[in-house]
């Protein structure tokens, strides 16, 4: 059999793609294939922005346009098979050859200077346009985004020259310009012209890109080759190309597995399909965990969240990865999947050492299982997890909940954890009687306190035991110096980070979030664009 | 400006439509290009038939002596057309911007991680980058110095030390009522143009060749590559469209990159191009530099400072390239706002084995400011003072108050009257007092407030490269094109230049375009830096206009009046508008073409910003400028033409009608 050809709708046009590495990117390939040299490589690792184009894909049952902004930079082409690409140079042939709304809005704001990271602010600024613009011939325009969640969308873009006002008053003034509205039927019918039903085998130089649609085809792909890489969300795969220049060999995509890109909430769980998004994954965590907004909306940044999945961070497993603090402190668990069958661990477990995890070779993550609000989770025997109380009555009588999340890194926005830090404790009658203290970027693995987690329990929640935790935490873990944080740093803050919780959750007059933090209340804001 | 639909305006614009754009907000003449993904940068330009690519191969080493170096993985690598190392390069291995210290590709010895040792040519950018990093290389490892106090205990320097002494710091120290004294620190801080560093060559007729390059500086870049394929300069072309972002790290940082392009291009015949990868990028070129500071302050009950020892330690890197007036702008922003009667002011421009840091934003200015900021914080926590009284009691003032420690003095000294409004716009003192209340309730955040002056001098130390030069062509249809020496960065230069020239040929800004930097049209340019792009550039296009609006003046005059071109009766501030070309009967109109003009201020002393535009000294063909506003003034009686002259102490009427009569006595001018 010969390779696929990969088939991009590319601006509205239905064009094939062959003959190049399936690691090629999305960015090369527009740049120098295609001559569309509007988006911009200004980093090559998906934190400037400079590349972001929109993507639209059909989703679920009815097939629904989808569109979300990515970095083309990280994107390797045979996963846009089938799907839709827009970049900077479509706007203006959408607008009949006059500049879009959002161009002129960005011309009248004075958005550029330079100009080099003008194209990826214009398509995020386009990815939310098109949220708030109906199509053509239908109500008017819905509410337009809070400045706050103009400011949100542009997180994923850097520039240097402007100090962004202009950019973000651009983000209002495009919604008082004459509307634009995408066509979105043509373009759900263009792409549905595009779908295949097979599995997508797009080969180069004897190496396969193989997106299977369901997980028994994955399973049984896995098996016979258990050195492919496997790949979702290419945000972190993506710099091992671009950055490390290693060769992958075979290619296994998830992102055509349907079931992998649904959420369920069954039994007082949520089960978030591998190949979920970021985005996906985290409008769902906060509805049953709000506490968890803030991490949400300093994960990376829009367009790697619209592409990275928490399957991949979870199963990627780095010491500093964002998710898994938090999903280890709530009690999450991975379900592992291959041709013999499935396996469901605490997630707590999976992680065995640096890089290293319980994942046989022919396994896969399948699902990440978190379990919603106490109330509603019935408890698994031997659970000491503080959600874990069968009834709403026994959770009264188990103690109130406290729970909290933090990160710590040099940018407030789109930037990795020196340390990640996630604290929930139940208390009753002034005692503390259940504990998960869990941190990223202080070992190895994610990973939890467990001296700090024997301190706390059983103890009143005071100052005497908040100094006692404090003094187990320092045991519990070794930092690493390195270029985010040196190893005191990361001892100091995380042994302060457990003092602003006692703070906020002490039994005596605890302190709002308005006198702990900083910077609390910017991501509540931020509402969810989503 | 360049405007894709310039027809759009009216052909016959009145002078109230040229006069409506002057100081007015325009668009950056690019942006709709910019916003299109139209605006091209060197990578985007459609590449020539042929065209390699070319990577570099870097050193692991900080100090080291390379023993061996084996090729053999990089040449049998896919794609790879071949790869050069120091000794292919024909002229000389320097890329130095000042000193001749910094070789282009490292012979022999490395002297930093990240430093250039290869130049790997392949048919792809992805084939290069793989290949490059195939380089077996033996280093017998040298001992590295990567701490700049550490090689200021060895007086490991990459230039000789600086020191500045006014008064008697030391005397004048020892009897002081209070003393503070202390060691601070800066960091560095990476540019991040958010466009990496890349230059493209193409090899031309004659051994000549033709160089796209982001850089702020493409005279210079000329000049480096000339030297390194031993050509003359006359053989080598430069232009610089735009930069995506340049902050200093395009100054002279390109220049290895350059070289790499225009070696590989001239050695293989064939168009190469060097574009670098972010992470390359970061590991090769400098950054801003990073300072340690040792004080010393002497200073009275008010705060007042009476004497300043100050000796800092700056990181310079391996090489000298731009240390030397980073260092100097350091030393002589010292002082910031403040009179330091008594100054002891010591530079140790620290040579070490990490990358050569360059010029960024302040270019030294910040280091040098930031250091008499935080004494003044000290001193007014040590009194328990308000850190703006102490400010107060410090700043320049009058006489006995007003010379810098380098001797110039401080004219229209503002900073009192300033800082008394915006102390009262900002409501300092009632917010001081809320801030206070604050803290005192809050047991975990605090808050803080600072009000904090700036005194920079803009413009070279050196002054023989505070000038500039400009090429403006006036064509048959009556547009303009404009080329001058500066480079666009974003800072807008371009659109300020277009600007300039339509205001004095009285044409609308559309009309105007300016075309790339290039070296072809105006040679010998100094870098867009010092904050000077605008107003050397600006200058120059003016003063070309000015020629061209002459020559066109005293041709018109010359025209019988029922041939005339020149519409009568219209003369604001400027020239009436450009006529269309169906206005036009005279094939004459042809010969409007003025060559380069060059602009060259009146020299400033060392150390001095450079002078106002009152005192710049130009010679006009027409009557001389005003000297206030730099306005035209009428020819008939003197009077500046611009309506909203900063000149008369007048009231707006007055001003007004200083317009009317000017435009009343220009009209007869220029009808003849």
């Amino acid at each position: 059999m010969d390779s696929h050809t990969i088939r991009i709708l590319l601006n509205g046009e239905a064009v094939e793609a062959a003959g190049l590495p399936p690691t090629t990117s999305l960015l090369t390939w527009l740049r120098t294939q295609r001559g569309l040299t509007g988006s911009k490589e200004g980093c090559a690792e998906g934190d400037c922005g400079a590349c972001t184009v929109v993507v639209g894909e059909l989703r679920g049952t009815e097939q629904a346009l989808h569109l979300t902004s990515v970095n083309a930079c990280i994107q390797f082409l045979p996963a846009l098979d089938g799907k839709a690409v827009f970049t900077v140079e479509y706007l203006r042939a959408q607008a009949g050859g006059a500049l879009h709304p959002v161009q002129q809005a960005m011309v009248d704001c004075h958005g550029s200077q330079c100009g080099f990271c003008t194209p990826g602010f214009v398509m995020s600024l386009w990815d939310l346009y098109n949220d708030f613009v109906p199509a053509p011939a239908t109500a008017p325009m819905a509410e337009r985004p809070s400045p706050a969640a103009v400011r949100s969308a542009l997180t994923g873009n850097l520039c240097r020259c402007t100090g962004y006002r202009p950019i973000l008053e651009a983000g209002e003034r495009m919604f008082e310009l004459p509307a634009v509205a995408l066509e979105r039927t043509a373009i759900r019918q263009a792409l549905l012209v595009l779908q295949r039903e097979d599995v997508l085998d797009y080969r180069h130089a004897g190496r396969h890109f193989l997106a299977p649609r369901s997980v028994d085809e994955l399973a049984a792909l896995r098996a016979t080759r258990p050195q492919a890489v496997l790949l979702a969300g290419c945000t972190d795969i993506g710099l091992w190309v671009n950055k490390q220049l290693r060769e992958l060999g075979d290619i296994l995509y998830l992102g055509r597995v349907e079931a992998l890109r649904t959420i369920d909430e069954t039994e007082g769980w949520l089960h978030i399909g591998a190949a979920v998004t970021l985005t996906e994954a985290f409008a769902a965590l906060t509805r049953a965990w709000p506490e968890l907004a803030e991490l949400w909306e300093r994960f990376a940044s829009p367009p790697v969240r619209n592409a990275g999945t928490l399957g991949g961070n979870v199963a990627n497993g780095s010491p500093i990865g964002d998710s898994m603090p938090a999903l280890i402190a709530i009690g999450a668990r991975v379900v592992l999947r291959s041709v013999r069958g499935a396996r469901e661990l605490a997630l707590e477990d999976f992680y065995l050492d640096y890089m290293n995890k319980d994942l046989a070779a022919d396994e896969f993550v399948e699902t990440v299982k978190v379990p919603l609000r106490p109330g509603a989770v019935r408890a698994a025997p031997g659970d000491s997890s503080p959600h874990a109380s069968a009834a709403t009555d026994k959770g009264k009588r188990e103690g109130a909940l406290h729970f909290r999340c933090w990160k710590l890194s040099k940018r407030f926005d789109s930037d990795i954890s020196a340390l990640c830090a996630t604290f929930a404790i139940r208390v009753r009658d002034g005692i503390v009687v259940a504990a998960r203290v869990a941190f990223g970027g202080m070992a190895a693995t994610p990973r939890r306190a467990a001296q700090t987690e024997a301190a706390l329990l059983g103890q009143p929640w005071d100052a005497a035991t908040l100094a006692r935790a404090q003094a187990a935490l320092a045991a519990d873990y070794t930092p690493l110096d390195d270029l985010r944080a040196s190893a005191a740093y990361r001892r100091r803050a995380a042994a302060n980070l457990l003092q602003r919780f006692h703070l906020e959750t002490r039994p005596e007059a605890p302190l709002p979030a308005q006198q702990t933090r900083a910077f609390a209340g910017v991501a509540d804001k931020r509402e969810a664009i989503r | 400006m360049n405007s894709p639909t310039p027809d759009a305006m009216p052909a016959e614009a009145t002078p109230a439509t040229a006069a409506a754009f002057r100081g007015q907000p325009l668009a950056h003449e690019s942006a709709h290009l910019h916003v299109a993904g139209e605006a091209t940068y060197v990578d985007d330009l459609r590449e020539l038939a042929g065209t390699a690519h070319a990577a570099l191969g870097l050193s692991d080493h900080a100090h080291a002596r390379i023993v061996a170096l084996d090729l053999e993985a990089v040449r049998a690598s896919p794609g790879v057309i071949d790869i050069l190392t120091a000794a292919d390069i024909p002229g000389a291995n320097d890329c130095g911007a000042i000193l001749h210290d910094e070789p282009i590709l490292a012979d022999g010895v490395v002297q930093y991680v990240g430093q250039p040792l290869l130049a790997v040519i392949a048919d792809r950018h992805d084939s290069a980058r793989r290949a490059a990093r195939k380089a077996r290389i033996d280093y017998a490892p040298l001992p590295a110095v990567l701490d700049p106090l550490a090689a200021r205990r060895d007086q490991a320097c990459v230039l000789p030390p600086m020191h500045l002494v006014r008064g008697a710091p030391a005397a004048r120290l020892a009897t002081a009522p209070h003393r503070l004294a202390g060691q601070w620190a800066v960091g560095g801080q990476e540019h991040f143009y958010l466009e990496g560093q890349v230059a493209y060559a193409a090899p031309r007729e004659d051994g000549c060749i033709q160089l796209w390059c982001s850089t702020q500086h493409p005279s210079e870049m000329q000049h480096t590559v000339a030297h390194a394929l031993h050509l003359a300069s006359n053989q080598v072309v430069v232009e610089t469209r735009r930069m995506g972002g340049g902050f200093g790290g395009k100054e002279s940082q390109s220049a290895l990159f350059a070289c790499v392009a225009a070696l590989a291009a001239r050695r293989f015949a064939r168009p190469v191009k060097l574009r670098l990868d972010r992470d390359d990028d970061i590991t090769i070129t400098g950054k801003r530099h990073d300072f340690h500071y040792d004080f010393d302050a002497g200073f009275d009950a008010e705060g007042r400072i009476l004497a300043l020892r100050v000796d800092m330690t700056l990181r310079a890197g391996f090489a000298a390239d731009l240390s030397g007036p980073v260092a100097t702008r350091a030393v002589c922003h010292v002082d910031n706002a403040y009179y330091l009667s008594d100054a002891d002011i010591h530079a140790f421009l620290a040579r070490t084995h990490t990358q050569s840091n360059t010029a960024f934003r302040g270019f030294g200015g910040p280091q040098g400011a930031l250091l008499i900021e935080y004494v003044i914080d000290g001193i007014a926590r040590t009194l328990g003072r308000d850190p703006l009284d102490v400010r107060r009691v410090n700043f320049y003032g009058g006489p006995g108050r007003d010379t810098t420690p380098y001797g110039q003095t401080v004219a229209d000294n503002v900073i009192l009257d300033l800082v008394a409004e915006l102390e009262a716009d900002s409501d300092y003192r009632a917010r001081r007092q809320a801030i206070a209340a604050f803290n005192a309730s809050s047991p975990v955040l605090k808050k803080g407030l600072a009000l904090t002056p700036v005194k920079f001098g803009i413009s070279f130390n050196l002054t023989h490269l505070n000038q500039a030069g400009a090429l403006v062509h006036v064509y048959t249809d009556g547009s303009v094109l404009v080329n001058h020496g500066g480079t666009e960065m974003g800072q807008g230069v371009n659109t300020k230049v277009c600007q300039i020239v339509a205001h004095t040929l009285g044409v609308p800004p559309a009309r105007v375009r300016a075309t790339a930097t290039d070296t072809s049209k105006v040679a010998n340019t100094s870098a867009t830096a010092a904050s000077t792009g605008a107003d050397l550039n600006g200058k120059a296009a003016e003063q070309a206009a000015l020629q061209i609006r002459q020559r066109l003046t005293d041709f018109a005059a010359a025209c019988p009046p029922q041939t005339s071109a020149l519409p009568t009766g219209r003369l604001p501030s400027a020239p009436p508008p450009w006529p269309s070309t169906t206005s036009c009967s005279r094939p004459t109109w042809l010969a409007c073409n003025c060559g380069p003009t060059a602009f060259m201020p009146r020299p400033a002393s060392a150390g001095m910003p450079p002078p106002s535009p009152a005192t710049l000294s130009i010679t006009s063909p027409t009557a001389p400028p005003c000297p206030r506003c730099w306005s035209i003034r009428s020819p008939a009686n003197g009077a500046c033409c611009a309506p909203t002259c900063c000149t008369t102490p007048a009231t707006r009427s007055t001003r007004r009608s200083i317009a009317a009569r000017s435009r009343a006595a220009s009209s007869r001018a220029w009808a003849g």
